[in-house]
């Protein structure tokens, strides 16, 4: 037994990474169709949706890029199809100077399913610089921020726009996110409008968002791949993150099989050299 | 297989990147520089546009105050001049930490330290999660004591032994969930490259 884990202790690290990549690629061609059991913050965050009536506004602030794109591009494409199948507008607002040609391509990419008018539906707002800084003006200037859409169209004369001179008359808030972009919408936004909000945010932020779900700041929190595949899953809208879910499953799976391993090898070959 | 020509750039790429894994080569030095120039030059793009649409615009119109950013952004750059008058970039820096925690202070108090207490003083401890919470938040605190005569107690020695017991669970969490977004992040990739690429996955 143990001359079996001196072997695998000096195994070559590459044999472990063509095994994870393997765990990984196979459930995404062959797909196992593990079942899925949403969180209850997918599950609050979906609702939140779900409930709204048709005609309301929803605030989505994200700072997408190509870094957070494996994780909130499935949570943007599931909420932006949910919302417009259920007549809601979405006010788009980046930023990071990345993330507009994300937008541009959703809401160009779903425009002929759900026949929404861009300017009455959804608009995209431009980048603006700031971080946290824009995030005060949002909350304290939002209209004084902003009187043209990304295409340089005068806001005015936009129909999503009527009847919005604050923040606090949105409906809903969506901050997607993967770094600080949650605290500053909490802090600016969520706190002194007390408007509902929701957060997508990659999985690595979880354990930092959820104290705000827990206090009832949050109504909902989608995290992660696996937040967007219970979205998908809550609103019947099947995409990235359901098929992507498997992969997920049993790259644990394995990679659990690894730590067992390694902790199994590790003390019987320290025994050994006692 | 995909005909398109960024499909192809972007699967090499990725490819060039992941050789990394095997070992250190040319292919994946000529990518790891690619995307260090590309994003050098799309961040002063964006800049350039940022500082002209924001400031310089509205200054040829008429908007004199913009100048003031204008002169105090500026003036950062003075700190690879000589002593004499790099002190000046002291000016906007303490501008610029003043505002940010000026909005941070302003916002911290609230949102995240008056209203997590008040959520947690309004738990119901008679359900055992919750309990646990409260048990965790007390621990963890008393933890972060460090008045000698406090921490060398008996009762904030057994506290603080739970405290960090509770903190350890946080951070097994946080890397947890760490781990869940690096393989989202393959996943991601694989998707790209089987699906977008050879058209493998549907």
């Amino acid at each position: 037994m143990a001359g079996l884990f001196r072997k695998l202790d000096k195994m070559d690290d590459r044999i472990l990474y063509v095994l994870i990549g393997l765990s990984v690629l196979l459930p995404l061609i062959k797909p196992m169709q593990l079942p899925l059991s949403p969180s209850s913050m997918s599950v609050d965050a979906f609702e939140a949706v779900d409930s709204m009536p048709a005609g309301s506004r929803i605030f989505l602030i994200t700072e997408i890029g190509p870094t957070l794109s494996a994780e909130l591009l499935p949570q943007l494409v599931a909420i932006h199809r949910h919302a417009m199948s259920k007549g809601l507008r979405i006010i788009y607002t980046p930023t990071s100077p990345v993330s507009s040609p994300f937008l541009v391509d959703i809401v160009d990419d779903w425009q002929q399913e759900y026949s929404y008018e861009y300017g009455k539906d959804v608009v995209i707002l431009p980048f603006r610089a700031g971080d946290e800084s824009l995030v005060v003006q949002i909350g304290q200037n939002f209209r004084g921020l902003y009187d043209e859409d990304y295409y340089e169209d005068d806001l005015e004369g936009m129909e999503i726009m009527q009847g919005i001179s604050d923040i606090g008359d949105v409906d809903l808030v969506i901050s997607l996110g993967g770094g600080e972009l949650y605290r500053w919408v909490v802090r600016h936004i969520q706190a002194p409008k007390k408007l509902p909000t929701i957060i997508g945010c990659t999985a690595v932020m979880t354990t930092f968002v959820v104290p705000f779900y827990s206090s009832g700041q949050f109504v909902g929190i989608i995290s992660g791949l696996g937040g967007s595949a219970d979205y998908e899953f809550l609103a019947n809208l099947p995409g990235a993150g359901v098929s992507g879910m498997d992969a997920q499953s049993l790259g644990h799976v394995v990679l659990l099989i690894l730590i067992l391993l390694g902790n199994i090898s590790g003390l019987v070959l320290r025994r050994e050299s006692v | 297989m995909s005909t398109s020509f960024e499909v192809w750039v972007a699967a090499f790429f990725t490819l060039a990147i992941f050789s990394y894994l095997f070992k250190d080569n040319i292919v994946f030095e000529f990518a790891e520089h690619t995307f260090i120039g590309f994003s050098a030059a799309h961040f002063f793009v964006e800049g350039y546009h940022n500082i002209n649409g924001m400031a310089v615009d509205p200054l040829k119109e008429g908007d004199w105050p913009w100048i003031i950013p204008i002169i105090l952004g500026l003036l950062l750059y003075t700190r690879y001049l000589p002593k004499s008058v790099s002190w000046l970039s002291r000016f906007p820096v303490a501008i610029m930490v003043s505002i940010a925690s000026a909005a941070q202070i302003r916002g911290t108090l609230h949102a995240e330290f008056i209203s997590q207490i008040a959520a947690t003083s309004k738990l119901d401890i008679r359900q055992p999660n919750n309990l646990i919470f409260l048990i965790g938040v007390v621990t963890v605190c008393s933890y972060f004591l460090y008045l000698k005569r406090v921490r060398e107690s008996s009762t904030l020695k057994v506290t603080s032994r739970v405290g960090r017991y509770f903190l350890m669970a946080a951070f097994g969490a946080s890397l947890g969930t760490t781990v869940m977004g690096r393989y989202s992040l393959l996943i991601g990739r694989l998707q790209f490259l089987f699906g977008d690429w050879i058209k493998l996955i549907k």
